[in-house]
């Protein structure tokens, strides 16, 4: 039993060494800065492969005929490999908790599905499927990739619990999905499942730490949901009130209601100001400014979660995020130089 | 060691000198310039200038052009003189344009090598082929694309298991697939498009490949050979045209900069009726020096005043010290600088720095050896750090010497003291039980020491400014001095002497009467300045339960900042005991190894060890030295100056 736990906190710490060695091989501000200097994808591959960590990754690519297209999928390919790298020392069996970016992506694959029913594009679904997902997925993608209507798409999700989450939205003659009701029902199971596990599973410090990181990324994420809705859609409060999951972190339901039913974007800054999240909001009216500040706020949480945690879970899940904010940054920057948007502009939308 | 004086300057003249004059508070490297905005109610009325710098966007061309260079831009004497100003545009369109044209020749020829090479690599895949390409390409009724699939892609083909192709795989590795797919003709186009999609890249065999695999291996080599030379020559030519040009670059750089970072100064400027006024500080022993540069410009009139002729101004703080305790400036800088006409704290701080760092890592070989690193860092990498270890290296060698530590060998100087100076031994062993408590107690000693210097500093400072709070009634006053002079004298002399001065009078007039004026310190020192609100703001009973608590705060914390120095104590017998645990392992280890492990044991103890003491001689020099006078609230001497530095 001893000799049991000692291997179990052994190897749960080599999770989080491991996460902080690879986390010190980040992109620098340096490193941003060389990269929006080059000129086109092929200068950038070049650059990624012959100075950075993702040398290694890079390394059998024809970077003078790469595209734009495949340098994201290898990028994204990457931060599953770390993913899955640091899964492998867990030595403590399944516990639930670490195959959630799988139960992530699964569910970001669903949703994206329902999106091109919607929108009748399903040939080109299979293009953006992650490969390297296949795998790992608990359905057949290659045969998600292949339905045509919410009928097949329940089919393939067969023995998954995802099959009874959809079930009630099946549409009515030639209506659309409600993809606005799936997604929320998608990923209050997801959250759900993460906690439950976490509450069952995990405790101490390291309960705390995890259920304190997915509530605050769900919370922020909930803000960025009502924020749009009300900014894009110009959605009434009943709308937005469904389009919110049930999670929150230093926000009081009051403050939250609030949000929900302020008339204007200036009345939602108002109270979005005096609410925790709201310190030091510079974010400038009219533009991006507000989704970049909540990024921000989720970036730096990350950070110091990944700097100053000692539970491997944690750190592993902050890492994850850190990492896939690196690649989205590498991906703005590729997006940015061949739509050539001026350094100054790409440089501001990086989450540094 | 002080902080420099310094003279309030206004220069007016001529707005067609004031370019002119711009450069030479420039060039001067002296002038702190400030806001001339509050000017503008002076003048009754003046505009500040607000144009955009027209030398920024060139620089940055420049710069850019740098980095696609592979050169670092830097000061270039001879800025410009061959060209004149008006050419530098186009003298670097000239470079970018030749640049380019080079840089997309020798993509090109990458990209044919490149090529080339997938071409041979494909074939390579495809040795042993019997068939010849024209029979596979003479196929009218079937197309064939060879070409490599990214393996996520291939993973995706199951997908397209009705369509009518099919794939052949040559070879795998890490990202690609390498292989030929075959398609009917008539289909060949939508087959094609998918590929596309899946990111498939076409290999195109070349049409001089005719035979089989190997013969065509032959030939494309050989084709090769030919690209890369030709590659290579223009690299070479490309190598050679940045040799050529990045001089020029950086000589217009030095000189787009100079006029761009002049241009900079407009932005303090106030101009009226085609007159312009500039303000700002010199160190008063150059004023003159500073004067004389605007002879050359009759328009221009140079005053040099008081530095509080304008009680508007704050005047910046330039510190002024020694070769010894200048480095020692970094430190009080952190903390923050010394407001002007205040006290400069740098020499306090570097002998005490000095000779706590010296007592508490006491090791003649470590501390030279620290010296020695100290000194190769500030001369290869320009550390300020490095010219305070080599400092603080040399107390650290003198207290090992009296410690007779040398590398952890606590006996190699014994010979010395008893055989040569003749003395019983060295004249401290650091492991001797009596010497422990000697030690503890010489550190709180010292400590004692450093707390009254600051209090009398403190004093000085606050009887200056007649501040009778903070010099004569405050804790760090005459009454804290008086208070905890008394208490450390009374307890030395009952520990010491077995002599107990704790008599009434004594406890009244030293102790306990001193203690009511910190209590008393906010109206008696509105009394002692002749004010007469006396009355306290928050009421009397709010006064009492704050000064209570305050007063017994701070009698706490003469107790704990005195105690604090036991940690001068502490390092010294930490650092033998570090020491002491190398020697054992050495021991234990033996033979071949012991030498390893005394070298490994010495460098983690210096860098450990020295780590921490640097910062625990830090924390006592802020928190114990510098709260009790030190206010750091000073602005810092900027000079304008030319900065031919790279920003991002």
């Amino acid at each position: 039993m001893a000799i049991d736990m000692f291997f179990t906190s052994m190897s749960s710490n080599t999770i989080s060494a491991k996460a902080k060695s690879m986390y010190g091989k980040r992109l620098t501000d340096a490193n941003y800065q060389d990269m929006l200097r080059r000129s086109n994808v092929t200068e950038i591959a070049a650059y990624l492969k012959e100075n950075t960590a993702y040398s290694a990754a890079l390394a059998q690519v024809d970077i003078h005929n790469v595209h734009r297209g495949q340098l994201e999928n290898i990028l994204m390919r990457e931060l599953f490999n770390k993913y899955t790298k640091l899964c492998r020392y867990n030595f403590t069996g399944d516990n639930g908790f670490y195959g959630y970016l799988v139960l992530q992506y699964e569910i970001e694959q669903i949703l994206k599905c329902i999106l091109s029913l919607n929108a009748k594009t399903m040939a080109d679904f299979i293009l953006d499927l992650p490969a390297f997902l296949i795998s790992h997925a608990s359905f057949d993608l290659l045969a998600l990739a292949k339905v045509r209507s919410f009928d097949e798409l329940l089919e393939v999700l067969g023995h998954t619990p995802y099959r009874e989450i959809l079930k009630p939205f099946f549409p009515k003659g030639d209506e659309l999905i409600d993809y606005s009701s799936c997604e929320k029902a998608l990923m209050t199971y997801h959250y759900d499942y993460l906690l439950g596990v976490i509450r069952k599973k995990f405790h101490g410090q390291t309960k705390k730490d995890l259920e304190k990181v997915i509530k605050v990324n769900v919370t922020l994420s909930n803000l960025m949901t009502i924020y749009r809705l009300k900014r894009y859609f110009d959605a009434d409060k009943a709308d937005i009130s469904e389009a919110v999951l049930p999670f929150e972190f230093k926000l009081n339901k009051n403050t939250l209601q609030q949000m929900i039913e302020a008339k204007t974007v200036d009345d939602f800054f108002d109270v979005f100001d005096q609410c925790y999240y709201g310190k030091n909001n510079k974010a400038e009216e009219g533009s991006l400014g507000f989704e970049h500040h909540l990024s921000q706020i989720i970036y730096l949480y990350n950070k110091k979660l990944m700097r100053f945690s000692t539970s491997p879970p944690a750190v592993l899940y902050a890492f994850i995020i850190l990492n896939s904010t690196e690649v989205k940054n590498i991906i703005k920057i590729i997006e940015g130089i061949r739509y050539q948007i001026p350094i100054s502009q790409i440089q501001n939308l990086l989450i540094l | 060691m002080s902080i420099e004086k310094m003279s309030l300057v206004n220069i007016v003249g001529n707005i067609d000198d004031m370019d002119a004059a711009m450069k030479v508070c420039c060039e001067s490297g002296c002038f702190h310039p400030e806001n001339a905005s509050q000017y503008i109610k002076d003048l009754n009325g003046g505009t500040l200038l607000q144009d955009a710098n027209p030398f920024n966007p060139l620089i940055k061309r420049i710069v850019d052009l740098s980095y696609k260079m592979n050169f670092k831009l830097s000061y270039q004497d001879g800025g410009g003189q061959n060209l004149k100003p008006s050419e530098f545009d186009q003298e670097v369109s000239r470079i970018e344009t030749k640049f380019e044209e080079l840089r997309a020749e020798r993509e090109e020829l990458a990209q044919q090598v490149n090529n080339q090479e997938q071409v041979l690599i494909q074939l390579n895949h495809m040795k042993g082929l019997a068939e010849k390409f024209d029979d596979i390409f003479a196929c009218k009724a079937v197309s064939s694309r060879f070409g490599i699939l990214p393996n996520d892609s291939f993973d995706k083909l199951k997908y397209y298991n009705d369509k009518a192709f099919f794939f052949l795989t040559f070879d795998v590795d890490e990202q690609y697939h390498w292989g030929v797919y075959f398609v009917p003709t008539v289909l060949r186009d939508d087959i094609d498009e998918i590929f596309r999609s899946l990111f498939f890249q076409r290999i195109r065999i070349p049409d001089y490949a005719h035979q089989t695999p190997d013969i065509a291996i032959i030939n494309i080599t050989k084709m090769l050979e030919d690209y890369k030379a030709e590659l290579k020559a223009v690299e070479k030519e490309l190598k050679a045209f940045i040799a050529d040009n990045k001089t020029t670059l950086r000589q217009i750089f030095t000189a787009l900069k100079y006029e761009s970072d002049t241009f900079e100064l407009r932005k303090y400027v106030v101009v009226k009726n085609s007159q312009f006024v500039l303000v700002g500080f010199v160190p008063k022993r150059l004023g003159e020096k500073f004067q004389e540069g605007f002879e050359s410009l009759p328009s221009c009139d140079c005053v040099l005043r008081g530095v509080d002729a304008d009680p508007r101004l704050t005047p910046p703080v330039k510190l002024k010290n020694n070769w010894f305790t200048r480095p020692f400036e970094m430190f009080v800088t952190m903390y923050g600088l010394p407001g002007y006409g205040d006290f400069d704290p740098t020499p306090l701080v570097a002998y005490t720095y000095c000779l706590l760092f010296g007592i508490m890592f006491g090791d003649l070989g470590q501390g030279i050896l620290l010296s020695i690193i100290g000194l190769l860092l500030w001369h290869f990498k320009k550390m300020m750090l490095g010219r305070i270890l080599a400092r603080v290296g040399i107390f650290s060698a003198v207290f090992g010497t009296v410690y007779g530590s040398v590398f952890g060998l606590e006996d190699l100087l014994t010979p010395f003291y008893t055989d040569v100076l003749g003395l019983p031994g060295k004249p401290v062993e650091v492991f001797n039980p009596e010497t422990t408590n000697m030690l503890l107690f010489a550190a709180i000693g010292i400590g004692a020491v450093l707390i009254i210097v600051s209090m009398v500093i403190n004093i000085i400072l606050g009887l200056r400014k007649k501040d009778f709070e903070r010099s004569v009634f405050g804790h760090n006053g005459i009454a804290g001095l008086v208070f905890y002079v008394s208490v450390i004298a009374a307890a030395a002399l009952l520990m010491v002497f077995n002599v107990n001065v704790l008599n009434p009078l004594f406890i009244i007039f030293c102790i306990a009467l001193p203690l009511l004026f910190i209590f008393l310190r906010e109206p008696l020192s509105k009394w002692a300045s002749k004010r007469k609100d006396l009355k306290p703001e928050d009421g009397v009973g709010g006064f009492i339960i704050t000064n209570f608590f305050e007063l017994f705060e701070n009698v706490l914390s003469y107790i704990t900042n005195t105690v604090s120095f036991l940690r001068v104590g502490g390092f010294v017998l930490s650092h033998a005991g570090m020491m002491a645990v190398v020697m054992s392992l050495m021991e234990m280890i033996g033979g071949f190894g012991s030498p390893i492990v005394f070298v490994i044991g010495n460098l983690f103890v210096m860098g450990m060890e020295g780590l921490i003491v640097g910062i625990q001689v830090l924390r006592l020099e802020y928190y114990e030295i510098f709260s009790r006078f030190y206010e750091g609230d000073g602005k810092e001497f900027c000079p304008v100056v030319v900065s031919y530095k790279i920003d991002d």
